[in-house]
């Protein structure tokens, strides 16, 4: 440069080439992707797995089940393989089951409505126009709201980012307990305050590990060594303790008087 | 030809059925298995003759044809041969053909046409079908890949045969050898290829697979006839 002095010349680009990859590392990156494509993958096709099963529910289907009281397996079933669904596979279950000629709703066994055949369009009971096809898809309008009831508490995020959260859970709509009695609600209510408290911080600490990224896929490769050090500060000096009943404490500024350079006689 | 017809729905679905079952077997034959001239341009006489019920309704359950690969074809897939494969086999097989007659197709359709298909040991299976399938049955065709090719087309689609159209030019699949040789003589790297998609109608047509190369020839107004080459993804 005009500088003149010895040396090469340095360009202004970053240094990008400096110290070229391992192929050890290269290869170690390559295959942690590769495991987590692996891993989506998986999980995809978990979900089609789970949608194709529900597709077929309730398993129970005596008289003594229906839509608003089904049996507890199902129930359990029904929340543990939707849990990790989009809205969007949601859609999906509905429309497989009605292929099925199965109401929308996963835990109804009752077969879809039938309106006919033609017009595109249908009239309810209540007045309103609707699209034969939205119509068609339940057995009724309480089946339509609980199916939706689980829809809204689909999450949108991908099912790979939010599969090791424990704390996701699908409720139901109305889950019906007129036949209960007070005690019975009360000594409900005190078991799961309990069991909540329990599992509430294991589940926190395991959902903080998950967002930290302390994933199952092998050790994290590029994580910063953290070591935190005190920084050495120095303290501000202390007030000088205020005398009582100091008379000079109203001219103190930040326990420092000002002084008045006294007037210098001068010199002859 | 169409015009002299009975304009009621019957024959309609006749002659819909019966520029589906040309467009298929054009189809097939493009892909280079061996169909007979005769199969190919059916007459709709003949095809109301042979897959009718006598009330003049099309028996779809007759829809129903397989093929074989012809030599070509078999030559144009065989990888070549390496010293740990000294024999390569090569990877297309017989294909099978199904018109579907359900109302509605969800995955237990799918699975028991897949089944059929990978039981009688077909390598690729075409079911043409009135209406689409759902979400789920189109994403469980994907776990079936790697026994056999299952493609699905609408029968609203195949009425016409697109690559007849004077705007889709002309779509040549490339053997292996071709396309090493192309690769070697442009210098290039497969994925320094232009792209078709393999969801693209002509590709879905030719039925491609990811990674064979088609060469496209088009009239050029300036060149005569210009050649591009893309890489199926």
């Amino acid at each position: 440069m005009a500088t003149g002095q010895g040396g090469p010349l340095k360009g202004i680009l970053k240094n990008i080439g400096d110290a070229p990859e391992k192929p050890e590392t290269a290869r170690e990156v390559a295959i942690r992707h590769a495991t987590l494509l692996e891993n989506r993958k998986q999980l995809e096709s978990q979900i089609l797995d789970s949608l194709i099963l529900l597709s077929e529910y309730p398993l129970a289907r005596d008289a003594q089940f229906n839509a608003s009281s089904p049996a507890a397996s199902d129930i359990a079933d029904f929340k543990a393989n939707v849990r990790l669904f989009q809205p969007s596979d949601y859609d999906d279950l509905i429309e497989e089951r009605n292929v099925n000629e199965l109401c929308g709703y996963t835990l109804c066994a009752k077969p879809r409505r039938q309106t006919g055949s033609s017009g595109e369009w249908k009239i309810t009971s209540s007045g309103e126009i609707v699209k034969r096809k939205e119509l068609e898809k339940w057995c009724s309008q309480q089946c339509a709201r609980r199916a939706l009831f689980v829809k809204v508490q689909l999450n949108e995020t991908a099912a790979w980012e939010r599969a090791g959260i424990p704390d996701i859970q699908i409720d139901l709509l109305e889950e019906d307990r007129s036949a209960e009695t007070e005690a019975d609600r009360t000594a409900r209510k005190l078991g799961e305050l309990k069991l909540e408290d329990q599992r509430q911080a294991a589940r926190d600490s395991a959902a903080l590990a998950m967002e930290r990224g302390d994933d199952k896929f092998g050790p994290p490769v590029n994580k910063v060594k953290v070591t935190l050090k005190e920084k050495d500060v120095k303290a501000p000096s202390e007030f000088p303790p205020a005398e009582a009943g100091n008379s000079e404490d109203h001219l103190l500024v930040d326990g420092y008087k000002a002084k008045i350079p006294e007037k210098q006689e001068p010199e002859i | 030809m169409i015009d002299d017809l009975p304009n009621d729905a019957k024959s309609k679905e006749v002659v819909r059925l019966w520029r589906a079952w040309r467009t298929v077997h054009e189809m097939v034959a493009d892909r280079e298995y061996e169909l007979a001239e005769d199969e190919v341009s059916i007459s709709l006489e003949r095809f109301r003759d042979e897959y009718c019920h006598p009330d003049g309704s099309v028996n779809r359950a007759k829809l129903q044809f397989s093929a074989r690969p012809s030599d070509s074809m078999l030559r144009k897939n065989t990888p070549p041969a390496t010293a740990s494969n000294p024999d390569p086999v090569p990877d297309c097989g017989p294909i099978w053909v199904e018109f579907l007659t359900d109302k509605q197709f969800g995955v237990s359709q799918i699975r028991n046409f897949a089944k059929y298909t990978i039981t009688n040991n077909y390598k690729t299976g075409i079911m043409v079908t009135p209406v689409a399938l759902s979400p789920a049955a189109r994403k469980s065709l994907a776990s079936v890949e790697n026994l056999a090719k299952i493609e699905c087309f609408l029968e609203d689609d195949l009425l016409v045969n697109i690559t007849h159209h004077e705007l889709v030019p002309r779509h040549v699949l490339l053997s292996r050898d071709e396309k090493i040789a192309l690769l070697k003589r442009y210098r290039l790297k497969e994925t320094q290829l232009p792209r078709i998609l393999q969801k693209d109608p002509v590709a879905r047509y030719l039925g491609l697979k990811r990674g064979q190369v088609v060469k496209i020839i088009r009239v050029s107004e300036t060149a005569g006839r210009y050649a591009s080459y893309r890489l199926c993804v």
